[in-house]
């Protein structure tokens, strides 16, 4: 099981904003990608789920050798991706349990009939685990939603889909200290050797909560830096300016 | 119950070139009867089919007028029958209901009779044809008294000329029905035309609702129908009528229904519109009384090349009155979809409440919406709002579907149903959403590009 990026040119509109970006995300660990606002990270995780108004002008992203480059964005996730968004969509009328319940019933063979009773063990199991209300499964998807409940919301997803491979974007922006806890402990709850998990985050204060086994830095469209996790107290220290010194002697 | 022997000794109509050269229809029943229908077919042919400026039938595509070739009567075959009598009863018996009817072909296929009870109290549920003998009175008092139509006179008499099969419906006051009625209509042929009736009466504080099922037997097939549901809501009652419509794909449809709401009256109605070539659908409310309100309801989906056309009009007579019309329509494909809506205040209407909604969700680029709401106010202390919308599916909240693997198809489905919610909680009730959702599972399971 991989999930190997090559060489990843990606632009929005005229705009180039990936620019030969290289990185691995391995199963079972969890790895962080830091770096300043506006560097790319959003749009990293995007060109993986394969967000429509992203170009990739050149390069690659393979999950087990094949090309997802070439998927539409729900065979992607059916093929084991996953990305909590950083900020996820409202959708009016269409209650969370029909949403979860159509995206279990797509990874299900044609012909197969998703055995409600079961479905809905499996939801509330995983909703006792993030401390998610029963009448959750009720509202609509994020409408009226606070911050943390969206971020539960977009955790709970995963813990339904079992992704192989789950990019979290900015998952700690908005929440306080006890959803962070509770979503946090979803993740390490969550996360062993069948998955890799990418937390993306301009803090360091997630990173007490989910440690990670790797920590790399984005800078301008590309990986520039990469250490373990004494990398991220680094950067919150030093903040990234003295990287970006570093990147440029190098280049 | 009883499932009836093939009743009635069909008559078939040769191929007519267009709608203005109908083989006339066969006339049975008693006289009165006869004369009513005689009387129709001939202002049937001296109406003049509507006129290229007729504001009723702007947007209207009259190449969707196609009437070639129909049939009427045809016997629908055992292998048919148990098709129909599999859907509209056996597949059904967990469900109560007051009454049943199952109409094939314009023809009596299964009745479920009312309970000794509800006979004893004074209920008639009686097929079409049954009632013009046995209650000529109720009939001549109230069939299609005051169906004023929104353009289509002309086939609202093909109807009564040709009317054979429907649902006759009377409750004497203070009789309230637990359970629903409901009759089915079904094409079981490929180009033959059915006349549905529904007829209802209720008396003062009375409490009913009846559910039409309209459909065909299978999804691709042609045909034309013309529809008629006529209601009176009597003084305090409480009455919901529902009409699904998946007639097959080739078919052509006129669907009149006409709403009198008495004093203190509530009539819901609810239109679900999925299948046919070209479907029309008139639907007018009149408030008679003080007090009284009319909820007018309307879902559709269309695909392809659909063309649904829906004509609306709530006319405020007695004060104190209100009305809710929310009409929305989900297109994708090259479907069209056409709302015109009237609001009509009489100068004797004060204090009328009156709204008037139509939305649209385009699912595609080349789906084609009109709206035409209106307002027409001789009063002047009412209340009166009306507008349509206009949106395009949201490409952010598709994509967040799309990455948790819903495919395409069944994210749009996903977001249609989401867009019904509304009206779905107007309804309020779960049984009948259950079927509605059914319903809407078999259009979605007919077609692909969805
Ligand atoms: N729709 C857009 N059109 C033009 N530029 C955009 C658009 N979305 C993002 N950008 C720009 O792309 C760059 C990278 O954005 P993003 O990936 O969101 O950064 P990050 O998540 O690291 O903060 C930023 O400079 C941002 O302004
Ligand atoms: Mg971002």
């Amino acid at each position: 099981m991989s999930l190997i990026i090559k060489d990843l040119h990606a632009s929005i509109g005229e705009r180039q904003i990936l620019k030969g970006l290289n990185f691995e995300m391995k199963p079972g660990k969890v790895q962080a990608i830091m770096g300043p606002n506006g560097s790319g990270k959003s749009t990293l995780s995007k060109v993986i789920a394969g967000h429509p108004d992203y170009t990739v002008t050149a390069g690659e992203i393979l999950l087990n050798g094949e090309n997802i480059l070439e998927m539409e964005p729900d065979a992607r996730a059916r093929a084991g991706i996953f990305m909590a968004f950083q900020y996820p969509s409202e959708i009016p009328g269409v209650t969370i349990a029909n949403f979860l319940r159509a995206a279990v019933q797509a990874r299900l063979p044609e012909g197969e009939l998703i055995d409600a009773v079961e479905f809905y063990e499996t939801l509330y199991a995983k909703m006792d685990m993030l401390e998610m209300k029963r009448e959750f499964t009720t509202r609509f998807v994020n409408e009226g939603f606070s911050g943390g409940e969206k971020k539960r919301n977009e955790i709970l997803q995963m813990a339904m889909l079992e992704p192989k491979f789950a990019i979290l974007d900015e998952t700690d922006s908005g929440l306080d200290i006890d959803a962070l806890r509770i979503v946090s402990q979803g993740v390490n709850k969550l996360k062993g050797p069948h998955m890799g998990v990418l937390v993306i985050t301009h803090y360091q204060r997630l990173l007490n909560y989910i440690v990670p086994d790797e920590v790399h830095v984005l800078m301008n469209g590309r990986i520039v830096q990469s250490g373990g996790k004494e990398l991220a107290l680094e950067l919150e220290a030093k903040g990234y300016d003295w990287i970006k010194e570093d990147s440029l002697v190098a280049a | 119950m009883e499932v009836l022997e093939q009743p009635i000794t069909p008559t078939t109509t040769p191929a007519t070139p267009s709608l203005d050269s109908f083989v006339p229809p066969h006339f049975q029943g008693p006289s009165a009867w006869t004369q009513i229908q005689k009387q129709a077919w001939k202002q049937y042919q001296e109406l003049p089919f509507p006129a290229r400026n007729d504001e009723h039938f702007r947007f209207t595509n009259r190449a969707q007028f196609q009437f070639e070739n129909l049939s009427h009567l045809t016997p629908v075959n055992k292998e048919a029958q148990k098709q129909i009598l599999l859907i509209s009863v056996e597949n059904r018996l967990k469900k109560p209901v007051a009454g049943r009817f199952v109409f094939g072909n314009d023809q009596l296929l299964y009745r479920q009779n009312l309970s000794a009870e509800l006979s004893a109290k004074g209920v008639l549920w009686k097929p079409f044809s049954e009632a013009v003998e046995q209650h000529p009175e109720l009939i001549e008092k109230y069939f299609m008294a005051k169906v004023t139509t929104l353009g289509s006179e002309k086939f609202a008499r093909l109807h009564q000329a040709y009317l054979k099969a429907g649902s006759f419906l009377y409750i004497p006051k203070n009789v309230e029905l637990e359970l629903p009625l409901e009759a089915f209509h079904w094409i079981a042929e490929d180009k033959e035309m059915v006349f549905p009736h529904t007829l209802i009466i209720a008396e003062a504080n009375t409490k009913v609702e009846i559910i039409d099922f309209f459909q065909s037997i299978h999804s691709e097939i042609g045909g034309f129908s013309t529809s008629v549901c006529d209601l009176h809501a009597g003084p305090g009652s409480q009455v919901r009528y529902v009409a699904t419509q998946l007639w097959g794909r080739e078919t052509r449809s006129f669907q009149l229904q006409s709403i009198i709401v008495d004093k203190d009256a509530h009539s819901k109605t609810l239109n679900l519109n999925m299948g046919g070539a070209y479907s029309r659908l008139e639907s007018k409310s009149q408030m008679i009384g003080s007090g009284s309100k009319s909820d007018m309801l309307s879902l559709t989906i269309s695909n392809d090349k659909q063309e649904f056309d829906q004509r609306t009009f709530q006319e405020h007579i007695a004060p104190n009155t209100n009305s809710d019309l929310l009409f929305k329509n989900a297109l994708a494909d090259d479907s069209r979809t056409i709302f015109s809506g009237m609001i009509e205040v009489d100068v004797d209407a004060q204090k009328t409440d009156a709204y008037q909604s139509n939305r649209n969700l385009l699912l595609s680029d080349t789906a084609d919406s009109n709206s035409m709401p209106g307002l027409e106010i001789n009063a002047n202390d009412v209340r009166c709002t009306h507008g349509s919308t206009t949106s395009q599916i949201d490409d952010v909240e598709m994509f967040y579907m799309r990455s948790r693997g819903v495919p395409l198809p069944v994210a749009r489905k996903l977001f249609t149903l989401g867009f019904f919610q509304d009206v779905l909680e107007k309804i309020n009730d779960k049984d009948l959403e259950v079927e509605l959702l059914d319903l809407i599972d078999q259009k979605y399971s007919q077609t692909k590009s969805l």
